[in-house]
């Protein structure tokens, strides 16, 4: 965890307004390609996700750096929750190859339902990333579950934005080189 | 030893081609830690679209605004076809179930998307069933992420009609068949109960792809879903505006925002506007600017009524078009009776409008006319309340100003000449005011809404009499006398009475006798006298009339020595106040020397001799003087005909004076037939509760009542009593027609009393032919005719239908017998407000009083007069539903 006297940084109370409107298009992006009928959910359930990350704002104060994180770590469970439960019903045990060749911007890309498989897989190398690369792996969770920019990660993790940024290159193509040998 | 990671990104902030070298260098001996780095570069250098943006770009987080490529429910977004003010269309691919194009709608922000798609999954079957090959099907609903809601309907190739018609150079039959086409499939529509409600040209597309045009409507039954799911009234106006249709087509009904009163009709009048631009190219409200109006252009818009006819808006535009002869005529009339403002004088039905049309390319007469003079009056006024209420309170705020300017600089500077040209230009604004509020006495503001005027007229009353800026003492004497007569014209005749008497004595300190202004001012007073009710009661105001004509005769003898015009008026104003208090004779023999006079200037005055000759009538009628009274009446209609500025209010009274003399005379009929039209005129144009419509509906019931219709003169006598009390004067008049409509209970009793008698009579005649017979047939339509006197039109029409059944049974061949039945049947369903069925039964007997009877049978009589009553019945009702204040 970073350190919590990060907490009066200026600029993090726009940050806990970021990840809301992130967590938002995810769930958005999530949502759209329910069958028509279930749509009508889509506004509840974005809810009750901005209710997730509420309830883990109560424990620490909703502009720290405990919250960006809490936030992240809230919508990464939104995803793979979302992932498993679609792919249950979706198919058992096919094995397909994935191509993690491009379109895949954000994580509102990788909520979409084209890449849908693909969020655990992710998950699964991030894992792997933190047993060798703890730093790296949290800068990848803040700038692809949070939405955060190198700058807002960087003072989120009390580093400077070099150091960011190369942790950030490194874990990409660390976890692309991963994802493609899996 | 440095790691990968460090390697790795140092060497990626290098150059590309020096980064192995550098790789190389740094990991020295360790092969294994270069082949991992020199890999990871060769991955970097592909991985460009991975996770390259993790921020989340600004337009993706902004509130769900879908892009192209974005997905909702099996539907993908390819392209944005259009954008409106209920949202955006797209084209969209459906996935599943069938794999197809589609037009996908997403409403804007506001809506209650629940409550929209409920609505839906509600009205699905209906829309479903909607299989017209011009009527694009709607397939599905759902909602966007966002929470908006979304309809996913027939992709339609085409372009908007009207666009269409220009681009091709459509002939006029062309564009005519086109047009056709699209109401068929409205028409096909509205008989499955949807209502378009939006129709536009952008929602009516046509394409030629096939050869001829083919025209698709979108979006049928989409308004409603949306209109009827507006989140709140709320949001709905800050939102959405008043209403969601496009103003440019929206009819007035649906403009009001009163979507309660949009029916079929509305369509109608959309289909009128896109009639009317397939003709012309332009809508007819294209130019209607109320922002920044002169008052030239008020007055233009006063003189404005209805939309400019198709052809006559073609002439201007675009003269050498071929299509003006075409156009001229039977397709005008089409059009703008498809654009009534109000519903009821409108095409009825969809169907209506596309027959007509047909019957118009079929050279063969159509419904449609140019409005009757009464209709295109009401329209005037309606349409212009707005422009004549603009134009007074422009006109006081002139007034205001040019007071306000004169004294300020009176006293500042006491530079005579600019006050002297001040008060001229308050004098002259002064007359223009005057005429302004003239315009809104009923006799110009025929039917309006009153509350307007009223308005006005108390801000106008507080601007002249205001002491801050006091005009000249001669423009207030005229100001507030015009102000009485319009409240006088308007029934408030207390208000009348203090104003007339203000103007009065202003004008005893400050007009000069021999002031033309003396002969309004006198009779304006003299006329809110008469008319206060609260002051007809005691003779003093009487007396003062009496008084005040006096006064003006004298003045008259001083200044106009007789045979003078004036000295005649004076006399026959005179010889009414004498008539007011009763003094017959006296006052006819002032007439008579009136009328005399009037007769020998060399140059008569119309006007005063018709004032004239209208007292002598009067008194006449009174005296029973029923010969001079008629004659008089010839004179008084021919003079009256002459007159070059009558104006519909004298008309009335005058049509109320020949009634009670026929009254009088005992042509009860002939009284009938002006009263079927006079009391709807006088509703419209004075006002349901104005003493002049009291009068003509007591006049009315003291008709009926003389020729013997108890019921009917009950009727009129409540109608005049419930008139009576909403009116300015309620009680005290109300209190003079309950004693009319005790002398009607009378009648009315006796008609209770004769029922028994009649019922016994019926059972005689039945105990002497159970199967009955001629006698028990007269003996039903006797109690049935009761049964309608006493208003049990149930049981009368009952009555009547076994007696008919009867004499059928009995005569084969309809006869004049047959026809009795039929009045009482159709009396009995006027009765219970069946207009439609009374017109059938009416219809049949008329039509065989005519094939069986000469001129001059009383049935023949009867049948016309019941079908005038419920012509003027459907007229009154149609009258009653017409939007009062589109």
């Amino acid at each position: 965890m970073p350190a919590p006297d990060d907490a009066n940084q200026p600029g993090m109370s726009d940050l806990s307004q970021q990840v809301y409107a992130q967590l938002r298009a995810i769930a958005q992006a999530r949502l759209a390609h329910e069958r028509p009928g279930h749509t009508l959910q889509a506004t509840a359930l974005v809810h009750e996700a901005l209710m997730r990350v509420d309830r883990a704002a109560q424990t620490v104060d909703a502009a720290s750096p405990q919250f960006i994180w809490a936030a992240a770590q809230a919508m990464r469970r939104i995803l793979i929750e979302h992932a498993r439960t679609r792919n249950a019903t979706k198919r058992g045990g096919d094995f397909k190859r994935l191509s993690w060749s491009g379109g895949i911007a954000d994580v509102a890309d990788l909520a979409s339902e084209e890449h849908s498989d693909k969020i655990e897989a992710l998950d699964a190398a991030i894992v792997r990333l933190e047993e060798h690369d703890e730093r790296a792996a949290r800068v990848v969770r803040l700038r692809f579950f949070a939405g955060l920019s190198i700058d807002q990660t960087a003072r989120a993790m009390d580093m400077s934005p070099r150091t960011a940024k190369r942790d950030w290159e490194y874990a990409r193509t660390w976890l692309l080189r991963e994802l493609r040998a899996t | 030893m440095p790691d990968a990671k460090e390697i790795f990104a140092d060497a990626l902030e290098l150059p590309p081609d020096s980064r192995e070298a550098f790789v190389r260098a740094r990991c020295d001996t360790d092969a294994t830690l270069a082949h991992n780095v020199l890999e990871l570069l060769r991955v970097h250098d592909a991985s460009a679209e991975f996770l390259h943006a993790p921020t989340l770009s600004a337009d993706r987080l902004a509130a769900g605004d879908e892009q192209i490529g974005d997905s909702l429910g099996p539907y993908t977004l390819r392209a944005l076809l259009g954008e409106g003010g209920y949202g955006r269309v797209y084209r969209a691919t459906q996935r599943e179930p069938i794999a197809r194009e589609v037009a996908l709608k997403i409403i804007k922000l506001g809506m209650d998307t629940r409550r929209v798609t409920q609505r839906f999954e509600a009205e699905r079957q209906t829309l479903a069933r909607l299989d017209h090959p011009a009527v694009a099907t709607i397939f599905d609903a759902g909602s966007t992420p966002a929470g908006r809601p979304y309809f996913a309907m027939e992709l339609v190739a085409g372009e908007p009609v009207t666009d269409f018609a220009q681009r091709t150079t459509l002939s006029l039959d062309a564009r005519l068949h086109l047009f056709i086409s699209i109401c068929r499939a409205v028409q096909y529509c509205h008989q499955r109960g949807v209502i378009h409600r939006d129709l536009k040209p952008a929602n009516i597309l046509v394409s030629d792809t096939t050869g001829a045009p083919l025209a698709k409507i979108i979006d049928f039954g989409i308004a409603k879903l949306v209109e009827d799911s507006s989140a709140s009234s709320l949001t709905r106006l800050t939102i959405e505006g008043p209403f969601l249709g496009t103003p440019e087509y929206a009819s007035p009904e649906q403009a009001s925002g009163d979507t309660s009163r949009v029916d079929t009709r509305s369509d109608v009048y959309a289909l009128g506007v896109i009639l009317y631009e397939l003709l012309t190219g332009t809508t007819p409200r294209a130019a209607a600017q109320w922002g920044h109006v002169s008052y030239a252009a008020l007055q233009k818009l006063i003189a404005a009524h209805e939309p400019i006819a198709p052809a006559t808006l073609l002439r201007q535009r675009n003269p050498r078009s071929r299509d003006i002869t075409r156009i001229t005529g039977p397709l005008d009339w089409i059009t703008l009776r498809a654009l009534a403002t109000d519903p009821a004088q409108r095409y009825q039905s969809v169907a209506d409008l596309a027959d007509d049309l047909e019957r118009a390319l079929a050279h063969q007469p159509v419904t449609a006319a140019p409005h009757n003079a009464a209709y295109r009056a009401r329209v005037f006024l309606r349409r212009n309340r707005l422009a004549v209420g603009v134009a007074s309170i422009v006109l006081l705020g002139v007034l205001a100003t040019a007071a306000g300017t004169t004294y300020g600089l009176l006293q500042a500077r006491k530079q005579e000449q600019i006050a002297r040209d001040q008060l001229a230009r308050a004098d002259a604004v002064g007359t223009v005011l005057k005429d302004a509020l003239k315009a809104i006495t009923p006799e110009a503001a025929q039917g309006r809404d009153t509350a307007l005027v009223k308005q006005l007229l108390e801000r106008a009353e507080a601007s002249i009499t205001d002491t801050q800026t006091p005009l000249p003492a001669t423009v207030q004497v005229e100001l507030r006398t015009t102000l009485a007569q319009v409240y006088l014209s308007l029934g408030e005749s207390a208000r009348s009475t203090t104003l007339a008497r203000s103007a009065y004595e202003l004008a005893t300190t400050s007009l000069p006798d021999t002031d033309p202004l003396w002969h309004t001012v006198t009779g304006n007073y003299a006329k809110a006298l008469a008319e206060d009710h609260s002051s007809n009661l005691n003779s003093a105001a009487k007396q003062e009339i009496v008084r005040l004509f006096e006064e003006a005769l004298a003045r008259a003898n001083r200044n106009a020595p007789p045979p003078s015009r004036d000295v005649a008026v004076a006399m026959s104003d005179l010889a009414w106040a004498r008539y007011q208090t009763h003094r017959f004779p006296e006052a006819l023999q002032l007439l008579q020397d009136a009328l005399a006079m009037h007769d020998d200037l060399g140059v008569p005055d119309l006007r005063a001799r018709v004032h004239c000759q209208w007292v002598y009538v009067a008194v006449c009628i009174d005296l029973s003087m029923v010969d001079e009274a008629f004659t008089g009446m010839r004179r008084l209609q021919d003079d009256f005909a002459r007159l070059p500025d009558s104006n519909p209010v004298d008309e009335l009274l005058l049509q109320g004076g020949v009634t009670r003399l026929l009254t009088r005379a005992n042509r009860t009929d002939d009284a009938r037939d002006i009263f079927t039209t006079l009391i709807p005129r006088a509703r419209e144009i004075l006002g349901p509760s104005h003493p002049e419509t009291v009068k003509i509906l007591v006049y009315a019931g003291e008709n009926e009542a003389r020729a013997g219709n108890t019921a009917a003169s009950f009727a009129r006598y409540a109608e005049a009593h419930e008139a009576a009390l909403a009116g300015p004067s309620g009680r005290e008049s109300a209190l003079q027609i309950e004693r009319l409509m005790t002398n009607a209970v009378y009648d009315y009793a006796s008609a209770c009393a004769a029922e028994p008698m009649a019922r016994a009579h019926l059972a005689d005649a039945l105990a002497n032919a159970p199967q009955g017979d001629a006698v028990v047939a007269s003996r039903l339509i006797t109690l049935a005719r009761l049964c309608n006197t006493l208003r049990r039109w149930d049981e009368g029409l009952q009555l009547a239908h076994e007696s008919l059944a009867l004499r059928e049974r009995l005569f084969r061949i309809p006869s004049v017998e047959h026809v009795a039945c039929m009045i009482h049947i159709a009396h009995a369903h006027l009765g219970l407000g069946e207009l439609d069925l009374a017109y059938v039964w009416a219809a049949r007997a008329d039509a065989i009083t005519r094939e069986r009877t000469s001129p001059g049978n009383p049935y023949r009589e009867s049948c016309e007069q019941l079908l005038a009553r419920i012509f003027a019945a459907q007229t009154q009702r149609e009258q009653q539903t017409a939007p009062s204040d589109p």
